[in-house]
């Protein structure tokens, strides 16, 4: 009965979720990391026809003059050079073994883009937890950025990003698709015990990025309390 | 006229009582709950021991709730122990000699101490060449000495106003850490007060137990209520410390307070005796004495206090009147000098004092926080990432 109920409340986390795909967070940030990455390659592209460009040039003025052919052979490298840079398949997501490896400044991201990856394979509302896991991770960011890698802060982030989180998610899809909704031995199915692990780290992820927050946040409170003590005196009060 | 150039009372600087070892016993009850919080823990925990007593005593789910008894406050515990432990970290500023206020006013002491009258001997004979031959005057010679020394008695002054800043910025932090430290007391006070509830229902459910399911009971007794004291302890051992803290953050604010009344004083007095001096050099020797720091002195150490810098503004007329009528202006003077020296001596009385109870204070805080330390180890060990029935209510 209990599972029956459960299964039914999955199903129409799943319908809701179709609903909810085109306006979530998570599209409007695949679509803005697909236009920044459009623009860095179409950089790259620009770069390039320069570079043969300068080559060209420098070749046939010191070297030996280009003539027709080479002008146009020159021409024909710059087109190639582009398509090709433009039309380069994405790069492949991180593996949790690189995401391990990456430095910490980098490291949100990473997890999120794997994270992304690891999407379609994932239940419903494990699907939704993960997107708020990613926004949580995106918005940290310039957090991390500015921690000390060796503070223990950040060996508590790296462990949870890029091993435990992975682990959860790894695990989860070792099991069978068959056996996934099915209740074990009394205790939770496997997808639920996914839903229940990728819970922890949600709020794993608020109460760190609440805790490196929380310096600022004393030293602003400070700030505040050092101007009326100082101009207002003991009790707060304007002279 | 004995009183008119002393700025007011005589200054009393009160180093205060060192913080005292609070018994853990005595930690709790420190911080109220509200009504509304205490029914809501209740609830909780009446829940908690109904479902635990539902539970087979071999069953798996038996052995989770007990364990995540042996969880209970290790989130409380550790917040609470970071936060005390960072007031053993906090510089005491105020009672450091090398640098800061300390060295600031050593430093103000010898200046004054160099244009002191007192030390100058009899200024009214007139200066003699070789011992000899008359030449120049002692008196002009003195007053020229503070044409030399204002600039630096400026510089000093001011940093004394920046070390001044420095001891405000501390009480800011000090107030927000405190305010910190309410909350996390809070919250330890919540859990103090599930482990009661919770000791005293599994107690008297025990004893329920005791004729129908004896060994329940027994399970009860020497799992579940067994851990259910342990975390008592610890709560109330972090309880003490945070406590201790709590109360040595204010022996530091208080510290500082008085210190910062120190060195307005310091200043205060030490801008009139530059103000009498040009007063009085005038009424001496006919000849205006011009110390052009002494006007934007005045401003900023007014600004500073308000009280004293009030005082002082009044006391120009009275000086003025003084010394134009006393026949012995030098007196004035002096007695303005020695405004000085009792304002220093003060804070030199209460920083052998204050020092005092602080070091008290910080040695009962360390004993302690090592104690505490040992509970929130064996807390840390005993449940990593388990589940917690009980939390803080915010």
């Amino acid at each position: 009965m209990m599972a029956d109920s459960r299964a039914t409340m999955d199903r129409a986390e799943e319908i809701l979720e179709r609903v909810r795909a085109r306006t979530s967070p998570r599209q409007v940030r695949a679509h803005r990391r697909r236009v920044a990455g459009f623009f860095r390659r179409l950089k790259y592209a620009c770069l390039a026809v320069l570079a043969v460009m300068l080559a060209g040039g420098l070749i046939g003025s010191f070297v030996t003059p280009l003539g027709i052919g080479g002008f146009f052979l020159m021409l024909v490298a710059m087109a190639v050079l582009f398509f090709t840079i433009l039309g380069w398949p994405r790069s492949a997501e991180p593996t949790p073994q690189q995401i391990a490896r990456t430095e910490l400044p980098m490291l949100p991201q990473q997890t999120e883009r794997w994270l992304e990856a690891q999407r379609p394979a994932l239940p419903a509302p494990a699907q939704q937890l993960a997107d708020q896991i990613g926004i949580k991770l995106e918005a940290m960011a310039p957090q991390f950025a500015k921690l000390d890698p060796r503070e223990p802060a950040a060996y508590e982030l790296r462990k949870l990003v890029a091993e435990e989180l992975p682990e959860l998610v790894d695990g989860y899809r070792r099991v069978p698709d068959a056996m996934r909704r099915e209740a074990r031995n009394g205790g939770l199915s496997p997808d639920r015990q996914l839903v229940e692990g990728l819970r922890v780290v949600d709020e794993e992820l608020l109460r760190m990025s609440e805790r490196l927050a929380s310096d600022d946040l004393d030293k602003l409170a400070t700030q505040g309390r050092y101007l009326e003590l100082k101009y207002r005196g003991e009790d707060g009060q304007a002279d | 006229m004995a009183s008119t150039t002393t700025t007011d009372a005589p200054l009393v600087l009160e180093a205060p009582a060192p913080v005292k070892v609070l018994a853990p016993e005595k930690a709790a009850g420190l911080v109220p709950l509200k009504e509304q919080q205490r029914s809501e823990l209740d609830a909780k925990v009446d829940a908690f021991v109904e479902e635990l007593i539902a539970q087979d005593v071999n069953s798996p789910e038996f052995g989770k709730r007990v364990d995540s008894i042996s969880n209970m406050g290790r989130k409380e515990i550790a917040e609470a122990a970071g936060q005390s432990n960072r007031f053993l970290d906090r510089p005491v500023r105020a009672m450091d000699t090398d640098s800061g206020v300390g060295a600031d006013l050593a430093q103000l002491r010898r200046t004054v101490e160099d244009l002191d009258p007192g030390s100058k001997g009899d200024l009214f004979t007139r200066k003699k060449l070789f011992g000899i031959i008359p030449f120049g005057n002692r008196m002009r010679d003195y007053f020229d000495s503070y044409r030399s020394a204002q600039s630096h008695i400026a510089g000093i002054l001011r940093s004394l106003a920046s070390g001044k800043d420095e001891l405000i910025k501390d009480n800011a932090a000090i107030d927000v850490e405190r305010q910190n430290l309410w909350a996390a007391m809070g919250r330890l006070e919540q859990m103090i007060h599930l482990s009661k509830a919770l000791d005293t229902q599994l107690e008297s459910k025990a004893l329920e137990l005791d004729s129908s399911d004896p060994e329940k009971a027994k399970a009860i007794r020497e799992t579940a209520l067994f851990y259910v004291r342990q975390r008592s302890q610890d709560l109330l051992t972090q309880m003490a410390v945070t406590v201790q803290g709590y109360l040595a953050l204010d022996l530091v604010k208080k510290n500082n307070v008085e210190l910062i009344k120190g060195v307005d004083r310091a200043s205060t007095t030490t801008v009139a005796a530059l103000r009498t001096a040009v007063t009085v050099a005038q009424a001496l020797t006919a000849q205006k004495l011009v110390l052009e720091q002494i006007t934007a002195l005045n401003s900023t150490t007014a600004n500073m206090i308000d009280s004293t810098g009030e005082m002082l503004k009044n006391q120009t007329g009275e000086i003025h009147r003084q010394a134009a009528a006393s026949t012995i202006p030098v007196e004035t003077l002096q007695r303005a000098f020695q405004n000085i020296y009792d304002a220093m001596d003060a804070i030199d009385r209460f920083k052998v004092e204050a020092l005092n109870s602080m070091k008290q204070t910080v040695s009962t805080l360390t004993t302690e926080v090592e104690k505490s330390r040992g509970y929130i180890a064996r807390a840390e060990g005993a449940a990593q990432s388990q589940a917690e029935p009980f939390k803080a209510l915010e």
